[in-house]
Parts: structure tokens; C-alpha cells; sequence
């Protein structure tokens, strides 16, 4: 089977997000395997610039008008149902992003066509597309076979490798016109609100050094944030630290903080009270340190060490310097 | 103070725009606006608008402009207004939780901590997220015998509704197998609803999510019917109110008493068994539900007393004029909401009366309080000083042989 797939590109702010990348470079890998066309959509205002890193589709149908400068569903649906309408590609990929959550579900009632939502993966066999689902959060996964007309999968985030799609060089351009229908549109785009910048986001840390009451004073943290940088990773706490003011609430893990999944959790002189349990039990690999044995942080630690945190850190840290070195 | 029956016949029913029309709206026209409330409030100097202000800002028809500030998030449903109120007013039974919910609903963005309870009491019945199978999982650590009704369901005279906290939290685990061991020697006929048991929707989840509360009081109503037993115990003294104030709006008919005034009932064949000396100087924090709410003040003290070598010493706040540990109405996971406003937390601001006390031990019998209160000692630097238990828990540590 030739494969006919589009891939709706995702941009903010000038900026081509990555889900765009993620979704091309799997698109390109069955075409690639299959034989057939992967057309990149490219709606937005002056954005033409973006087509050189779309290197990875074939062609490019680019849409330009002043209403799609920023994503609003109806213009968006809109042009893009046309679209779909009119080409009747086998599979349209759309991202399972604040964008293509909006949009996908719209298009797909639109041209009553099916969609296929949580997808993680993507294959061909015979004279099918096979889109893997995840159901219950992942808990169980769904095969669905689309062996004609066309359909809406919706990409989960991470699902492919972005590199896979990043490719330079201009696929061939062909530029529609948007033929908008506003009088329809009942939802505008006001404007664009960032978050204010703040502290970093422990619960994207892949190694969180993480002090409780045992680091004794506020000045000690700093010997947890050098074992951090020695690790590659950030520091948490539990909440007393956060309720004496020794770092910013956003450094919380807990039942009132974050929950945290790093790959690395070292949690130094934390007792391990249920509600800071509640927040980090989930980690893949949780080292705890503490100078009573009978500290509840035991029972999740996979490996535990009865010490003072303050030999243990400046030794750790001297290991991990050799190792560099 | 009302009778049971007299309350629930005013509450029921009652809405904001229907408030008037209750036996209870027209009592609060009757507010002489004298600020009892307002001064006994333990956040009230916090409070845009507390209670006295509210009833002036209902009088005016300016009540949105209380439901549009945060003023209520304060509310911890502790009871000292209303029980103060000159003019009987039952403010934290029907007025409070009626803003409340109107405050919520407004609210741009609901704390996370709090909405994340809500969700998972909805999702698993209880706040902690776990898996309602494990909701016994705690009887397999006590070598006391534990009937689940669902394996074995011959009548039986007490049902113990473990609640949630008893049954998941590891320092309310010690509270369940305490209370079990001490079901056990009194000869009490007991069990458990164990897996089949959800949150019976405490006083703080009634406020915020009525609808939440009403679920959970059609499960658990369809859980009883299920079984024959002549009354229902529990520890959670959240518990208790809600089965004697609220459930009995949908029909349900059971008495109900908490652990502390049963074990009391048995005093006399509990005391002998009492044979270790704990030669403890404690004091003890009256729970709003179990005290204020409920009049339970004696018989905590006097199964205290029972204990061979403890001296009891109060507080400067105590019995009705007891200070909230900050943990009800939905104070339980507002505490980092509190501290992000700068407000002390009152299990903090209560510790520094334990403290002047010079009492060893802090004597408690809510679920909330052991971790609020363990909580707040660790803040302080005080794990030397003082410890913090369970009634029952003192209890069993002075049964000596057992």
C-alpha cells in the first residue's frame, strides 16, 4: 500500500514545537518503508520561513492569513477540514497537545470521519494503518485497524523522536488560499499570556537531591545544591524547609508540594512522614540517607544508608569528582 | 442547644436563595451584631469577611461580594462561632457551608492540594488515592481476630467504620490496631466493612462539594443496608458528624457514637486491664467534632485518668473554648495554601500551648491530629519535649501483660 499521510504542523511564536518534528519523522519512516506521500500542513501569518526545516515531509501545503497568526480553533478547523475534504489523504496526524486536542475532535465531526485519540504508535500492514492507543492512562493498549477513507489519530507527545524528523531542506511548496469563513467564527485569539518565569520545575528533574529536616540550617543547602550540580540534577525538600523559608515553595515534595518521579531520588535526612511519601514513592530509584534506622524513609528506599548526611554528601560529591576527572 | 431531629428538620433543604423561608434563616435576621463570632474565630483577624460581616453583607444583598473573596477558605469548620453565638445561630451547620460552596465555585483556580483530595475521595473513596482494596490491609499486621461483614455477614452489634485516616495513614494504622486490640478485650461483637467502606464525607468535603458528599452518602447507605448490626462506632469524629447531622437527611437511622465515649462506657472492665504505670504528664486536645460539636469533654479525660501514673494538665484554651488543630473543613489540604498567604497554621499556634504546659505527652482523638500535631512538633525542634498519641494508643501502651 502507498502510504498518503498529513502531518498538521504546530508552531508558537514563530517556532515550530516539537510534537511537528515527532509526528514527520514516523510519517517519513513508514513512507519511507512503504512507498508514498507524507504532506506537511502549514497553517499560520507569515510563517513561510518555517518550510525550510520541513525537510522531512514531501510536500508542504502552506495556508497563510492574518486570522491563522495564532491558533484559534474555527479558523484552524476551518481551513483544514477543507482541506482534508478535498485531498482525502488516509491518515491525518495531529498532535495530543493543547492545539490538537481543540482541533482534531472538531475536524473529525466535521467530516465525520474517525479519530483515533492517545496514540503512541503507528505501522502498516497490509492494506491498513495500525494506530496503538493507550486506554486507563496506559494501562491497556488498543490496536485499530483504518483501512479506508480517511482518519484523525492524535499523537501523544513522546511518542516518536523528534530528531527522526528534523531534517533541513524545502519540500515542494504549494500555497492555498485560506478561504476563511469569520462570519462563522464565535471564538477569537485575544492574546498570549506566558507564565511568569519562576523556579525551575522539579517535577521535570531527572535527579533530585532532596533535603529534609537533618541538613540543620539554611546555610547547609548550599552543600545539597554543589552534590546537585556534581549530579546533574536539582534540589527538593520536604516541607519543613519550605515552612522555615529555606527554599521556595516550588522545591516542595508531598502531599502539599509536587509529586516527583525522577530517575534518581536521594532523599538526605528525611524522615519519609507519610505525606512526603505520598509525593516520591513513585521515583525509580530512591537512595535515602539518614541517621536513624528506624526512619519510615527506609521502607521505600531501594537503597538506604544510616549516616550523617554530612559525611556522607562531601564524599559522595569527591567520588563523583574523580569520576570526571 | 437544639435537639438532633430539630436541627435536621431546619437544615434540610435549606439553600441561599431560599435561606429566609427556614425556621434557621429567619433566626439569622435575628444577629445583634455582636462580634462574638467574629473574636472567637481562630482565622477570623485573617478574614475579609467573617461570619458577623457576612450576615451584615447578606442583610444588605451584597452576599456576591462575599462569595467573590477567599474569606471562607479560612473556615475550618472548628464550631467556635456558632457554638458562642449569643442568638443560637447555627452558622457552621447551614450559613458557612453555604457560602462556602458558593466561594468554590467562584474561585478562578481551586487550591491543588484540595482539588486533588476531592478528586481522589471521588475516584478511590478516600483522599489518599489508594485502592479501596487495601482499605484492610492493616489487619493482616495485628494478630486480633477482624471480622469483614462482606466474608461474613451474620449480624453483629457494632459496626466499626474504621474511616479513611485509620485505615490508610500509617500513624492512624496504629490507631485502628490499638482500637481493634481494645474492641477485642472488652468483648465487643464488632466488624468491619473493610474494602466495601468509603469516605463517610466529613464535615469539610460536605462544604466544598455537596454533590461529593451526597455520592458518598448513597454508597455508604446502600453498603448498610446490606448488613444487620444495631449501631455504628467510629474513631473519626468527622465521621460521627456526619452520621449525626447529615446522613440522617437521607433516611439513615442508625445510632452512632465514636470510639472514645464507647471505650468510656466500658470503663469499668477497661480499668482493671490498665496495669502498666505510664508516668506521664499529658495533655489533651479537645477535637472540635468529638467536644464542641458533640459534648464529649469528660470521658476522653476520664479514660486518661484511668491510666495508672498519668497526671492530666490543661491548656490555656480548653474543652469549649478549644483551638482547632486547622485540619477540618478542608484545613487538611489547604496547608500550603495557608502558608502561601502567610497565615499560621493552627496546629503550629496550638503547639505553643501544649508546650507552656510542660506536658511529655499530647493526648488526641482525631485521625487528623496525630500527623498535624507530629508535624507541627518536628517544625518546632520540639521531638525531644513532647510526643504525640491516640487515646487508644496510650491506652494499650498501659495494658502491661497485653
Amino acid at each position: 500500500m502507498s502510504i498518503s499521510i498529513f502531518v498538521i504542523a504546530e508552531h508558537l511564536e514563530g517556532t515550530l514545537a516539537d510534537m511537528t518534528f515527532e509526528m514527520l519523522g514516523k510519517a517519513r519512516q513508514l513512507a519511507d518503508e512503504h512507498g508514498g506521500m507524507v504532506t506537511a500542513v502549514l497553517a499560520g501569518y507569515n510563517v513561510a520561513q518555517l518550510a525550510e526545516q520541513l525537510g522531512a515531509a514531501d510536500a508542504l501545503i502552506l495556508i497563510e492569513d492574518e486570522l491563522l497568526a495564532e491558533f484559534a480553533p474555527q479558523p484552524y478547523q476551518d481551513v483544514i477540514s477543507g482541506l482534508i475534504r478535498e485531498r482525502a489523504p488516509g491518515l491525518v496526524m495531529v498532535g495530543s497537545t493543547s492545539m490538537g486536542l481543540d482541533l482534531a475532535a472538531a475536524l473529525a465531526t466535521t467530516l465525520n470521519v474517525p479519530m483515533l485519540s492517545s496514540c503512541i504508535d503507528l505501522s502498516v500492514e497490509d492494506d491498513a494503518y495500525v494506530v496503538t492507543s493507550q486506554l486507563y492512562g496506559g494501562k491497556i493498549m488498543m490496536e485499530t485497524a483504518v483501512t479506508a477513507g480517511t482518519a484523525i489519530a492524535q499523537i501523544l507527545p513522546g511518542a516518536f523522536r523528534a530528531e527522526d524528523g528534523q531534517r533541513a531542506g524545502t519540500p515542494t511548496l504549494e500555497e492555498i488560499p485560506p478561504g476563511l469563513h469569520p462570519e462563522n467564527f464565535r471564538m477569537r485569539f485575544e492574546n498570549f499570556i506566558k507564565p511568569e518565569a519562576g523556579d525551575i520545575d522539579i517535577t521535570q528533574a531527572p535527579i533530585l537531591v532532596s533535603v529534609g529536616r537533618g541538613i540543620q540550617t539554611q546555610e547547609n543547602i548550599a552543600l545539597a545544591e554543589e552534590l546537585a550540580e556534581a549530579l546533574g540534577g536539582s534540589v527538593s525538600s520536604s516541607r519543613p524547609i519550605v515552612d522555615q523559608d529555606w527554599l521556595p515553595v516550588t522545591r516542595q515534595v508531598g502531599k502539599s508540594g509536587m509529586s516527583v518521579k525522577p530517575r534518581l531520588y536521594l532523599a538526605l535526612g528525611i524522615s519519609g512522614a507519610p505525606e512526603h511519601v505520598e509525593g516520591m514513592k513513585n521515583a525509580d530509584l530512591i537512595v535515602a540517607v539518614n541517621t536513624d534506622p528506624d526512619a519510615p524513609i527506609f521502607s521505600v528506599a531501594h537503597y538506604g544508608v544510616v549516616a550523617d548526611i554530612f559525611d556522607v554528601m562531601p564524599a559522595l560529591e569527591e567520588r563523583l569528582g574523580e569520576r570526571v576527572s | 442547644m437544639l435537639a438532633g431531629e430539630e436541627v435536621i428538620e431546619q437544615m434540610w433543604g435549606v439553600s441561599l436563595d431560599r435561606l429566609y423561608e427556614s425556621a434557621e434563616g429567619q433566626r439569622i435576621l435575628s444577629c445583634i451584631q455582636c462580634g462574638t463570632c467574629a473574636g472567637a474565630c481562630p482565622y477570623g483577624e485573617h478574614m475579609l469577611y467573617p461570619p458577623r460581616r457576612i450576615i451584615t453583607m447578606l442583610k444588605a444583598g451584597l452576599i456576591e461580594e462575599v462569595f467573590d473573596s477567599d474569606s471562607l477558605f479560612k473556615c475550618v469548620n472548628c464550631y467556635t462561632c456558632m457554638t458562642k453565638c449569643p442568638r443560637e445561630i447555627k452558622l457552621t451547620e447551614i450559613l458557612l457551608p453555604l457560602v462556602k460552596e458558593q466561594s468554590a465555585v467562584r474561585l478562578e483556580e481551586m487550591p491543588a492540594e484540595l482539588q486533588k483530595a476531592i478528586e481522589n475521595t471521588y475516584r478511590y473513596g478516600n483522599s489518599y488515592g489508594e485502592s479501596a482494596r487495601k482499605r484492610a490491609a492493616w489487619i493482616d499486621t495485628i494478630d486480633v481476630p477482624i471480622r469483614i461483614l462482606a466474608k461474613d455477614p451474620t449480624p453483629v452489634d457494632i459496626l466499626w467504620f474504621v474511616e479513611c485516616d485509620l485505615s490508610y495513614h500509617p500513624r492512624g494504622q496504629d490507631a485502628a490496631r490499638a482500637t481493634a486490640l481494645l474492641f477485642h478485650l472488652l468483648d465487643l461483637d464488632f466488624a468491619i466493612l473493610g474494602p466495601e467502606e468509603r469516605c463517610a464525607g466529613d464535615c469539610g468535603r460536605l462544604s466544598w462539594e455537596p454533590g461529593l458528599a451526597e455520592a458518598l452518602v448513597d454508597y455508604n447507605l446502600s453498603i448498610f443496608e446490606k448488613y444487620r448490626f444495631n449501631r455504628i462506632v467510629t474513631n473519626d469524629p468527622h465521621a460521627l458528624d456526619a452520621f449525626k447531622y447529615r446522613y440522617p437527611m437521607f433516611e439513615f437511622k442508625y445510632k452512632t457514637t465514636a470510639t472514645v465515649p464507647e471505650l468510656h462506657r466500658h470503663l469499668d472492665r477497661l480499668a482493671p486491664m490498665l496495669s502498666r504505670k505510664l508516668d506521664y504528664l499529658v495533655t489533651y486536645h479537645d477535637s472540635c467534632c468529638l467536644g464542641r460539636h458533640n459534648g464529649f469533654y469528660d470521658e476522653p479525660r476520664a479514660l486518661l485518668e484511668a491510666i495508672p501514673g498519668v497526671r492530666l494538665v490543661e491548656m490555656e484554651h480548653t474543652r469549649e473554648n478549644s483551638i482547632c488543630c486547622g485540619g477540618g473543613g478542608g484545613g487538611m489540604w489547604l496547608d500550603t495554601w495557608y502558608k502561601q498567604q502567610d497565615i499560621e497554621r493552627l496546629s503550629d499556634r496550638r503547639l505553643r500551648e501544649v508546650i507552656a504546659t510542660g506536658a511529655d505527652v499530647l493526648a488526641v482523638a482525631c485521625p487528623y491530629e496525630v500527623s498535624r500535631f507530629e508535624d507541627a512538633v518536628k517544625l518546632a525542634g520540639y521531638e525531644d519535649r513532647i510526643i504525640v498519641r491516640d487515646i487508644t494508643e496510650l491506652l494499650v501502651e498501659a495494658l502491661g501483660g497485653h
